[in-house]
């Protein structure tokens, strides 16, 4: 029995049948790695299917992977400041504010970074 | 500074007021922008995809639970993503309208709900609109009673806009669905600049059918939208896949057909989620967003000759203005012609208003705070008194 499990294909939930390129594996050839986005509440809960048997290390530069995305969710409250203060960014006491701190989490992350990866 | 090879990294919303009337109100909330970067691959929502195997069956990114606040959001029973509001018309049209059966449209519709008609081959009778840009129950009563007539049978389906692209301006919804219910006909409401900006209330209105859009309205990637309706029509619309291969035997267990299977994924999806919250609760505050719309509506209307086109006093941030008598007389004479407002507006970091367009033309403040909204009021002043214009 088939089910349409994914948009493009039919598959048998193990391999894609077109090219044979394995897309998504069930859930009991997966490993639930718990991937923690401290600066998005919904993200926090997401897990990332990774195979038991592969290769690939289960844990990789799990640091540096949050200090990614945490610099980013920072650079996007910049981002944010940017849009409410078009075109002039003319800054209040309490955005300037909010930029700092924003800016400061973005050095930590970044040395987060260098420390994991470099 | 580009993204990609070939593509400039976009940076409208960073450098200026974008005024775009289809763009103010999909701009993303910095909980969508987030969840997009790290959502944005393909498939991503599919990580936890389990049997059933279908979207709205997903409960991590919580898409299950969305669905069904959604549709208690809107007072209605069911909701099912789609890729855009263009996407709900479609469905509803495949699902309810034949070859050569005729469907009620108001004479300021969206062109993509004529086109939902025309691509079932069904057939389009409108409902004109009053002198002063209005659609009113009495002459959707005259349509619909029209078309039976001429049909023998009454139409499939009313289109109805909550508020129109054109003008802004808002319709007898309540009123017209009322007399839909009369002869039978299911209603669709076109909530594209409604639904996210304002309260909706789809039972209390009366109609089956309500249609939301993720990137105009509810601050979500394109293609994004909704499709909310009620018990009785989701048997019909979203109904459930029964076809099954010959040779093989497969079956596709309970995709639905009109949208064919899942719908809505990646970016849109978790876009249109993370957004929810502040959408839901800044609909409650749509006043703050007029006041705001009114400085500026105000500074407009005092340049001599300025009217506004849409139905005044506004009810919506989106309006069509009138400035044959002013700023288009400084265009017959400037040597940058029409353009010469849209360049005004440029120099001073305001986008959004179609270059070259002097006579009417549209724009909505949605989203800006009181302090743009006021630079935005100050530069039209600025602008009108360059050019030597009388300010009242």
């Amino acid at each position: 029995m088939y089910y349409s499990h994914c948009e493009h294909h039919t598959v048998n939930h193990i391999q894609c049948q077109v090219g044979g390129v394995v897309t998504r594996l069930p859930a009991e050839q997966s490993t639930p790695v718990q991937f923690r986005y401290l600066a998005f509440p919904f993200l926090e809960n997401r897990i990332v299917s990774v195979r038991k048997n592969a290769d690939t290390p289960l844990l990789m530069s799990q640091k540096a992977i949050d200090a990614v995305f945490t610099g980013l969710f920072s650079m996007t409250d910049i981002r944010v400041i940017l849009r409410k203060t078009a075109p002039l960014h003319h800054l209040s006491d309490e955005q300037k504010e909010q930029t700092k701190k924003a800016v400061e989490m973005v050095r930590k992350q970044l040395g987060i970074i260098e420390g994991d990866l470099l | 500074m580009k993204c990609a090879d070939s593509i400039e990294a976009r940076s409208v919303e960073e450098s200026f007021i974008n005024l775009d009337p289809i763009q103010a109100a999909g701009r993303l909330t910095p909980e969508a922008m987030k969840a997009v970067i790290s959502w944005g691959d393909g498939y991503s929502v599919c990580d936890n995809c389990h049997k059933p195997f279908r979207l709205d069956y997903v409960n991590n990114p919580p898409i299950a639970d969305f669905h069904e606040e959604v549709a208690k959001w809107l007072n209605m029973d069911q909701v099912q993503l789609v890729p855009g509001a263009r996407r709900a018309f479609q469905e509803v049209t495949g699902a309810l309208v034949g070859k050569g059966e005729p469907v009620i449209m108001t004479g300021m519709g969206h062109y993509t709900a004529y086109l939902s008609v025309e691509v079932v081959n069904g057939i389009v009778r409108e409902i004109k609109p009053t002198p002063d840009h209005h659609i009113t129950a009495d002459a959707a009563a005259v349509s619909i009673e029209n078309a039976t007539r001429e049909f023998g049978y009454a139409p499939k389906l009313v289109f109805v806009d909550a508020v129109d692209f054109m003008y802004g301006n808002f319709h007898e919804v309540k009123e017209i669905a009322k007399v839909a219910r009369q002869y039978d006909i299911p209603v669709i409401y076109n909530g594209a600049y409604t639904v996210g900006v304002l309260p909706v209330d789809g039972k209390k209105l009366g109609v089956d059918f309500v249609v939301g859009s993720g990137h105009k309205s509810m601050s979500a990637p394109a293609p994004s939208g909704i499709l909310a309706t009620t018990t009785e029509y989701a048997d019909i619309v979203l109904r459930t896949t029964r076809i099954q291969g010959d040779v093989t035997g497969r079956k596709f267990g309970i995709k639905q057909v009109g949208i064919l299977g899942c719908s809505l994924m990646g970016a849109p999806v978790v876009g249109l989620i993370a957004s929810f919250p502040a959408v839901k609760e800044r609909v409650n505050h749509f006043d703050e967003q007029l006041k705001n719309h009114k400085i500026v509506t105000d500074a407009l209307l005092s340049i001599e000759g300025t009217k506004v086109a849409s139905e005044y006093p506004r009810k919506h941030t989106m309006t069509r203005m009138d400035t044959t008598e002013s700023f288009d007389r400084i265009a017959q004479i400037h040597r940058k012609r029409g353009f010469f407002l849209s360049s005004a507006l440029g120099k001073r970091g305001i986008t959004g208003i179609m270059p070259g367009v002097t006579k009417q033309w549209k724009f909505n403040t949605y989203g800006l705070t009181t302090s743009q909204a006021e630079y935005l009021a100050d530069s039209f002043i600025e602008i009108a008194e360059e050019n030597s214009m009388v300010i009242g």
